[in-house]
This record gives structure tokens, sequence and C-alpha cells, in this order.
């Protein structure tokens, strides 16, 4: 249960800016997962916390101590690699047990933490062989196995689910959550995973190009994304974005834009869950970013209770069934919007069908900075 | 006409490919790789296998300056002991083969290790450090027998630079030229362990190492227990491979002392030569040929035969 701190930390290699001036703060117990696309400076990020990589810049703090200077083997934190990185030519048990004799822990405890931490993992009966007659998600609990029986102080994992199928990786997925759940101790997790990032993490730190876009729990990333790069990095399919102008509506404002339908070209205007935030946007362009699953298809009942619904009609390009609904694409001001709609009331692509969208849940954006209004 | 040519040109080809598999051509297709390879086999086959064969066959005899018949039976494995001559080679090889690949072993492994530690100009240091494997014995006897040569070499140098009590004469000394020649094989060899072993080391997963830096490994003991392990099959290689350099030892004793002073530093390989050309004794000349390839057969062919196996299981 380590509070870890990153201080306004920054890594070049000679020319090349990886990772350009980076903060977190990450309370004891924490699960922080790293997300970000490929080559964003997530494993480098993981490295220096670990103190496998030097610092350019900035400071790393474990429990109130500045660790730049402090050896890897002397942090108190045991990660486990993309690659799993198991010694090739020790057996698993001697891989469970070499940080534990490096530390001078004796035989007999030795003993007693490799049986411990391979019932956890159900890894008991595979403690004689070597890494490679093991399988992918056998080698993986091993890896974990590894970092688990020292009891450190944190955990990084790079990655680690990603050399997994479908399937296990899901398994894996809970298995680590309940392990977190069961130890407490503070995680950082790197993924390019989304689904992986929302379901484990406490905290999301969204990664792009070497800084952090946003820093905040999954389901804030989700609803209220800092800037159109979250936005569309978070969920699948991602949030959509419609070119607007803000406009009046009624003792309010709304968002206006054009919209296809009944054979004719009109202009939609949605009113605003919270106008006084859109106030100095006032008949400027904006971009109005709203869930495919908060809009739907038009529902009497719901849109009655709901009291940001509000219904348009609009007409229908593109199905794609998934089975729990069918994603339909629509035109929304000029750009391609998705639409989570029930299966049994779709429509023929060409046809116009009634949606509702819920304002509720809408996120407005400023086009030129691409930052949330 | 061209066309006409061209149409019954194509005919032919047809009526060739129908019937080819039953022909002529369809034997050759089958065979023509067989067909391609069969001469250098027969030429290894008698080149190589039958020769060995004919030496063994000599070893056997009481040939002296030609070849004679005579079986003689195991005579010549008993009397071969007897020449102190050929004590001093086998105790020479024993000394040079001990210290040569011991000392190329450890030499390489020391570069190879400092190489890997992502020193700059490394390209340049590996290839300065390999040259020497790409020349000839010949020419790396000769080049130090002229370092090592009293008269013109290091000792003259350092006269020349004021120090007159230098004085580095082992070459012309009988104790001590057996260890000029080791110097000589180590300066050509250790740079080609290295380049093998930095390859190997290259192989092993950053990652890996990574890890054993959070396991709270130190350097030693990262090398001890989990790079050198890692890396075994390389050092097996590399010990095969100088351990038959050892034996097949010639030109680099030819080049650099000509198996002196006296015969001070005579090996095997030299002695045969000598018995063969210069003591009219094709007998012992021949059997101290399968004595060597016998010492190289007993460890190439485990060796190889582990590498097969292996190779079938993988
Ligand atoms: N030694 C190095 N020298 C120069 N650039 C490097 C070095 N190591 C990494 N980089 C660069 O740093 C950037 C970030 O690398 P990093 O490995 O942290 O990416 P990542 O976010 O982990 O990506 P992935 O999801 O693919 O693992 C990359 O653009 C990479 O090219
Ligand atoms: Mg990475």
């Amino acid at each position: 249960m380590a509070h870890l701190e990153v201080r306004n930390v920054r890594k070049s290699f000679g020319d090349t800016h990886v990772l350009k001036g980076i903060s977190l703060d990450l309370a004891g117990g924490e699960f922080l997962v790293l997300l970000g696309p490929s080559g964003c400076g997530k494993s480098t990020l993981l490295n220096m916390i670990a103190g496998l990589d030097s610092i350019t810049d900035g400071e790393i703090v474990i429990d109130g101590r500045v660790v730049n200077a402090v050896h890897p083997k002397n942090r108190d934190i045991a990660m486990v690699f993309q690659s799993y990185a198991l010694y090739p030519n020790m057996t698993v048990k001697k891989n469970i047990a070499f940080g534990l004799e490096m530390r001078g822990v004796p035989a007999d405890e030795r003993a007693r933490l490799i049986a411990k931490t391979s019932a956890l993992l159900q890894i008991d009966h595979l403690l004689d062989r070597k890494p490679a007659q093991l399988s992918g998600g056998q080698r993986q609990r091993v890896a974990m196995g590894r970092a688990l029986v020292r009891d450190p102080k944190i955990f990084l994992f790079d990655e680690p689910l990603s050399n997994l199928d479908a399937k296990l990786r899901v398994d894996m997925r809970t298995e680590i959550k309940k392990l977190h759940g069961r130890l407490g101790t503070t995680i950082v997790y790197v993924t390019h995973d989304q689904i992986e990032a929302m379901t484990l993490a406490t905290q999301i730190a969204v990664m792009r190009g070497g800084v952090i876009e946003q820093l905040a729990p999954p389901q804030d990333v989700y609803e209220t994304p800092a800037n159109m790069y979250v936005g569309g990095f978070v969920g699948s399919p991602p949030m959509n974005f419609v070119p607007a102008t803000v406009v009046d509506q009624g003792n309010g404002l709304g968002v206006r834009f054009r919209c296809a339908a009944n054979g004719g070209d009109g202009d939609v205007v949605l009113p605003l869950a919270d106008p006084a935030a859109a106030a100095q946007w006032k008949d400027r362009e904006v971009v109005f970013g709203l869930r495919p699953e908060a809009l739907t298809d038009y529902n009497e009942a719901e849109a009655s209770i709901r009291e940001h619904a509000h219904a348009f009609d609009c007409r229908v390009d593109v199905l794609e069934p998934t089975g729990a609904d069918t994603l339909t694409y629509v035109e929304l001001g000029g750009s391609t919007a998705i639409a989570r709609v029930n299966p049994r009331r779709t429509t023929r692509p060409g046809d116009t069908m009634r949606l509702m969208a819920d304002m509720s849940h809408a996120s407005l954006f400023d086009p030129s900075t691409e930052r949330r209004i | 006409m061209p066309a006409d040519a061209v149409a019954s040109a194509r005919a032919a080809d047809t009526g060739d490919a129908g019937a080819g598999d039953a022909g002529a051509r369809g034997w050759l297709q089958r065979h023509l790789s067989k067909l391609v390879v069969a001469p250098s086999f027969a030429a290894a086959l008698i080149f190589f296998y039958g020769f060995i064969l004919w030496t063994v066959i000599i070893s056997l005899t009481g040939s002296r300056m030609l070849p004679s018949y005579e079986i003689v039976g195991f005579e010549n494995y008993v009397n071969i002991w007897r020449l102190s001559r050929w004590e001093t080679a086998v105790e020479n090889l024993f000394l040079f083969g001990v210290l040569f690949m011991g000392l190329s072993m450890a030499l390489g492994c020391l570069l190879a290790v400092l190489l890997d530690q992502r020193i700059r100009a490394e390209g340049a240091l590996r290839t300065i450090y390999l040259y020497p494997m790409a020349i000839s014995y010949i020419v790396t006897g000769t080049a130090w027998k002229w370092l090592l040569d009293p008269g013109i070499g290091l000792e003259k140098a350092m006269h020349d630079l004021g120090w007159t009590g230098f004085a580095f004469n082992w070459i012309n000394d009988p104790d001590m030229a057996i260890y000029t020649i080791v110097l000589a094989a180590v300066w050509q060899a250790s740079g080609f362990v290295m380049a093998m072993v930095l390859a190997a080391l290259r192989g092993v997963d950053d990652e890996i190492i990574k890890a054993a830096w959070l396991d709270g490994a130190s350097l030693a003991n990262i090398y001890r227990r989990i790079i050198i392990p890692t890396i075994r099959p390389v050092f097996l290689s590399a010990f095969v491979i100088l351990m038959h350099l050892a034996i097949k030892t010639f030109d680099l004793v030819m080049a650099l002392t000509a198996a002196g002073p006296g015969t001070a530093t005579s090996v095997p390989a030299t002695f045969m030569y000598d018995m063969a050309f210069q003591r009219d004794r094709l007998d012992f000349a021949a059997t101290s040929a399968v004595m060597m390839l016998a010492t190289v057969a007993a460890i190439i062919v485990p060796y190889l035969y582990s590498e097969i196996r292996s190779g079938k299981r993988g």
C-alpha cells in the first residue's frame, strides 16, 4: 500500500522527447491504468518507476521518499512484463524463488511462500517444469507468481495479457481484479486495450505522445472526456463527434446541426442539458460529442421519464448487427455517427427512423483546441 | 514461317510433356538433384573416406618412404610412443590446447561482456577484434615471428626506445617457444569467440535481465545464474570449434617456429608432416594421422549427435 507520486517527469533519448512532463499522484491501494496507443511512452514511464531507465528530469516519489537514485532492487517494486521474461534455464519453482533467494530469504521460508503463491495462482502442478514447457496462460501466471511472492509495495504490469487469446484474457482480467481486491497493493498497469482499462482501473491515465491527456476514474474518463482525443480513444465504438452550432432554444441553448431525413435535408436543434456552461459559445461553432448508447431508437415510455431525452428523425445509412444492439450509422452535421439501436426496431438502410438523444450525456468541445467546454 | 516454327515447337513440347512421366525426361526430372550432387558425393567418398581408409591401412603396415602393404598389426601404435619426438608433440598439444582454449574462451567472453555494455563505436571495435580470424594462419605466424624476433621485433623496439634491459626472447627459448604459439593463436581466435558469445548475449531478452534487476540480483549474479546458463549451447559450440582447431594446428607452428627451436614446439601435425616427407616413415605419419582423427572424432561425433538429436526435438 504505497503512495506513488510522479512529479513532472521527462525522458529524452537524444533529441527524441518521449515523455514530456508526466505528473501523477496515486494513493496507496489504487489501480492505475496507463492507457494509450503504441509508442506513446507507457513502457518508458513504467521502466522509470521501476528504476530500469534513467530519468531525464523530474522526480519519482514512493511513500514520500525521492527514489530517482535508488537502485531498482531497493525500490521494493515487482513487475510483470509483456514477454513474461521468465528465466528460461530455471524451473517454475526456481523462477519464483529467485527474487527471494537474491534477497537472502531462508530456504524453509522460501518453500512456504512458493507453496502459498502457487496455490493462489493454481500453478502447483507446474512447479518442476521449465518455461518452454508451459502454455502462454501458464507462463503468465508464473510471471505473476514471481511478482506476487515478494509481496512488494508496488506492482507494475506491462501489457501482461496482450499475448493471450481473447477468452483467456477475459479470465485473467477477472483474476487480476480479484487479486487486487484481496491484496490491496498499489498497481500501475499498462495496456492499450480500453476494455481492460475500464474494467480494472480505479484511475485511468490516458496518454498520447508522451503527455497525460486525462487522469480520472474510469467512469469520469468515459462520461466527461477532457478532450476529443480521449472521447475517441475510450469506448467502443468511440464517441460520436458532430460539428454543430450553439443557438438559442426556448429559454435555454441548443446545438444545431444538419441532418438528412424524410427525403430532404434539414436542421436539427437539440436543447442542451446544461446551457450555462456553453453560454459563451452562443452562435459559435462547436463539436458536439455523444456516446453511441446515448443515441438510441425513440421509445415513448423512456422519452417521457428522461428529462433530457429529445427525439429527431434521421436517414439510416448502414446497419451493423452485433447481437445485443444494432450499430446504426447515420450522418449528422456532415460526419458519420453511430447509434446503438434495439435490433427489433431497426429500419432498412436509406429509410428514415426516429432517434432519441440523451442530452444529459452530451459533451461539447472547442473545435480549435479540441478541449472540453 | 516463324509462326509455323513456333506452333510446331509448341506441339512438340506438349507431346513431350504428355509422354514425359514415363519417358527419359521424367526420369531426369526425378533424379536431377541426385545427379547434380553425385560428382561431389563421389569425390567426397574417394578423397575423404577412401584416403582415410588408406591411411588407416598404411598405419597398420611397415611402410617406409613408399607405401608397402605388408601388415604388421598395431605395432606402430605401440612403437610411436617410444619416440621422444612424438612424446614432445603430444605434450605440446596438451599444453597448447588447454591454454589456447582456456585463454581464447576467457578473453573472448571478457571482450563480449565488455562490448555488450552498449558502448560507443561498438561496430568498429567488433570488426577490429574479429579481423584476425579472417587472416590465414601463415600470415599470423609470419607476422608474430617478426614481432617476437628479438633482433627486429618488440625487443629491438624497446631497446631503440632506450629500455636496454628489456628482454623478450621466448621464441628462441626451447622451454618458452610453445607459449608464443599460444599467444598468436589466442590473438587469432579470441575475436571469433567474442563474436559468437556477443551474438548469444544479444539474443538474451532484455526484459529477462530487467526482471532479474528487479528481483534484486547483482550484475555478477545475473551473468552467473541467468545469462551464462541461457547461452550455454554457444559455449559448447565454441569449445568444439576451438578444440578441433587446436588438434589440427599445423600452419601456425610452421610459420612461427617451424616446430623449433630444435623440435621444442612440434605438435602431432608437424610430427606427421616430418615423418611423411622428411624422415621416410610413412607408417608413423599414418599412425599419428589416425590418432589425431580419432581424437577429433571423439569430440565431434558426440557433439554432432547431440546437435542432431536436439534439432529433431526442436
Ligand atoms: N532507446 C530508445 N531510443 C530512442 N527512442 C526510444 C527508445 N526506447 C523507446 N523509444 C521511443 O519511445 C517511444 C515510447 O516507447 P514505449 O516503449 O514507452 O512505448 P509504449 O507506449 O510502451 O508502446 P507499446 O504499446 O507499443 O508498448 C517510442 O516512440 C519509441 O520509439
Ligand atoms: Mg510498451
